[in-house]
């Protein structure tokens, strides 16, 4: 297992569109994908889990990720993040 | 194939959300909606409904989402509870639909339901519990 820390940069924070794209990369690995924000920590690939965060733009959170793909799972969550899950703000 | 899903509730509440969805998710061509108008014969829908339901039973079975259990959407379903491969699930929201289209392809409707059921009833919070 590996992980990550990455902060959370657009405006509207891990919202539902968002969240849609996060659990839609996540689907396309076979590793475990675990996101963790505080004492949460919820599973990457579902949505309502993601949503139950209410992570807002400047929230850290920590991704984990454990399987035969994880460090390419690990480096692809992280960058859509920090792309602002491809968002103008 | 993943099930179909026939969302049913007064006036266009389902409507709206099918569009919600579509919107958060990508479009989706399982959805389908139907809104009952305030004086619609009870026959009349129950026939469109039926109508829905063969055109989504080409798919591996038909959940129906109705707004609220004992309301004529619900009752109206309720005319279809005993078919194979259709299950009505009452007090459709968001976090519903959107769980429902994210499930596993091969979830049956049967499971789905079950799953349902106890994902959903977990997604009502007061936000000050949540977040302290």
């Amino acid at each position: 297992m590996i992980e990550k820390k990455v902060e959370i940069i657009n405006q509207k924070g891990l919202h539902a569109r968002a969240a849609a794209k996060l659990i839609n990369l996540s689907h396309t690995f076979e590793s475990d994908i675990l996101i963790q924000k505080g004492d949460n920590e919820v599973n990457g690939k579902s949505i309502l889990g993601l949503l139950m965060l209410a992570a807002q733009m400047g929230t850290v959170l920590t991704i984990r990720t454990d399987g035969p793909d994880e460090g390419h799972a690990l480096n692809s969550i992280c960058e859509l993040i920090t792309n602002k899950f491809e968002e103008n703000k | 194939m993943a099930f179909g899903i026939i969302i049913v509730t007064h006036g266009e509440i389902g409507s709206s959300l099918v569009e919600t969805v579509h919107k958060i998710l990508g479009h989706n061509p399982r959805l389908d909606a139907m809104g009952l108008d305030w004086d619609v014969d009870f026959e009349v829908a129950k026939k469109e409904l039926g109508k829905k339901i063969d055109a989504k039973r080409e798919k591996e079975g038909v959940l129906i989402f109705t707004d609220m259990f004992g309301g004529t959407p619900n009752n109206v379903a309720l005319g279809f509870y005993q078919n194979p491969g259709v299950e009505i699930v009452s007090g459709v929201n968001l976090p519903l639909i959107m769980k429902a289209l994210t499930l596993k392809e091969d979830t049956t409707v049967e499971d789905a339901c079950q799953i349902l059921k106890d994902e959903i009833q977990k997604t009502i919070y007061i936000a000050g519990d949540l977040l302290g």
